[in-house]
């Protein structure tokens, strides 16, 4: 945001600290070496290489969402028998044992999820890329509910974890963790990372109408 | 030569404040506001100053709360489930030393810090900071826990792990007798308690009174 000065026409810019949005007037072509005088972290007019590192952060966990699926995150082995459990045959199950609502949180949680959110986030990158002229609002409220729902996916990391701690007999009934849990914890830490990486106010950079 | 930044406060007076919106970037002046009113930004509609009547009391009090609250919701445990003629009790952080003497070290290191370490640093910081503007005093280096507490603030997942227990329950509800224990309705009360600490309270209100001590 520019402020233009009336009185010595100096052109100042006003940028708020990306931590605690203390207000701060610099010069127009002001070093990163700044530093806030509220809380003492670097002042940067936008986040530093935003949509680069969220570009990173998204296509590694895409690469990662492939193996969660791939893999069982979960295998169940009772009286010898042993079944792997990928995401979706979990859902599966839950359909097919008349659980709807179950089914509608674990799909939402861990297939929707961070789909939407991977996909949102490529979704807002590329608009600013491309520069459109449209849905400023609504793409920033995406941004927000793509923040929002971020954490909900760990749901499926606690769920294993608590039932490989109380499914622990041994032979006669166990749970344990498979390897695509691993690679789906990653997902979500990953898309966690994205989400916290990107930075609203370039989607606005591109709007020049109704400034001040 | 007068500079900008005096120019901007000389227009400053008292009852219209310079706001910047976090989210798109757009400069504007807040009028006074009333208590329990939120300002919201003229282009993308985020809010920029709520105000809300004695937050600092009430957040201060819950967050106490919540913190008293924390210890028996993470160590009592969860449900007690029979399974097979055999009880089992799960609590997070039993749960997570479990995963650990399992060998699952990924997993027992994700519920430690996301479910146990990361919410005990989010509110501890939080008291830490709210008992210094509370009582005007520069606690050391306040303003460097706060910082903490605004980086860490959205890694904290307790009420994700209350729902997987919930899950959990459903899931184990065919094979096996459950039973609610006392620790789940501490880890209820916990949430709600905690939830509502941070919403009395904005994170750029408790930034400007850290910065009047």
């Amino acid at each position: 945001m520019t402020h233009y000065d009336e009185t010595s026409g100096d052109e100042k810019t006003i940028i708020a600290c990306n931590v605690c949005s203390k207000l701060h007037y610099c010069e127009k072509s002001f070093k990163d070496t700044v530093k806030c005088v509220r809380c003492g972290s670097r002042i940067y007019k936008r986040k530093k290489d935003s949509a680069q590192k969220t570009w990173a952060f998204l296509i590694a966990a895409l690469i990662f969402y492939i193996p969660a699926n791939i893999y069982p995150i979960m295998t169940f082995s009772a009286f010898g028998k042993t079944r792997g459990d990928t995401i979706i045959s979990g859902v599966n199950a839950f359909i097919k044992s008349g659980l709807w609502p179950l089914a509608f949180i674990v799909f939402t949680a861990s297939i929707f999820v961070p789909l939407a959110k991977i996909f949102g986030l490529m979704f807002i990158l590329c608009s600013i890329k491309f520069k459109w002229d449209l849905f400023y609002k609504e793409r920033t409220k995406l941004y927000f509910i793509v923040e929002f729902i971020g954490k909900w996916s760990m749901l499926d990391v606690f769920l294993i974890s608590l039932l490989t701690s109380i499914v622990s007999l041994g032979n006669i009934a166990s749970v344990t963790p498979g390897p695509g849990i691993t690679y789906f914890a990653f997902v979500v830490i990953l898309t966690l990372f994205a989400a916290m990486s990107f930075d609203p106010r370039l989607i606005w950079d591109n709007n020049n109408k109704n400034e001040r | 030569m007068q500079n900008s930044a005096y120019y901007l406060n000389k227009k400053n007076t008292k009852s219209n404040e310079i706001r910047i919106c976090l989210n798109c970037d757009l400069l504007q002046n807040v009028s006074d506001l009333k208590p329990g009113f939120n300002a919201r930004c003229r282009r993308c509609g985020c809010i920029l100053v709520s105000k809300n009547s004695g937050a600092l009391n009430k957040s201060l009090a819950l967050t106490i709360a919540s913190l008293i609250l924390f210890f028996p919701a993470v160590c009592f445990p969860l449900l007690r489930v029979k399974l097979f003629g055999e009880t089992k009790s799960a609590s997070i952080l039993n749960g997570a030393s479990d995963l650990f003497n399992s060998g699952f070290f990924f997993i027992a290191a994700l519920v430690f810090l996301f479910a146990f370490l990361i919410p005990f640093l989010k509110y501890l910081t939080l008291f830490y900071t709210l008992l210094s503007v509370y009582f005007r005093i520069k606690l050391p280096f306040v303003s460097r826990v706060f910082k903490i507490y605004c980086l860490i603030k959205s890694f904290a997942m307790e009420e994700v792990f209350l729902m997987a227990a919930l899950t959990a329950l459903t899931k184990l509800d065919s094979i096996a007798d459950y039973e609610i224990e006392s620790g789940f309705y501490f880890f209820s009360a916990f949430i709600i308690i905690s939830v509502s600490a941070i919403s009395v309270i904005t994170d750029s209100e408790i930034w400007e009174r850290l910065e009047n001590l």
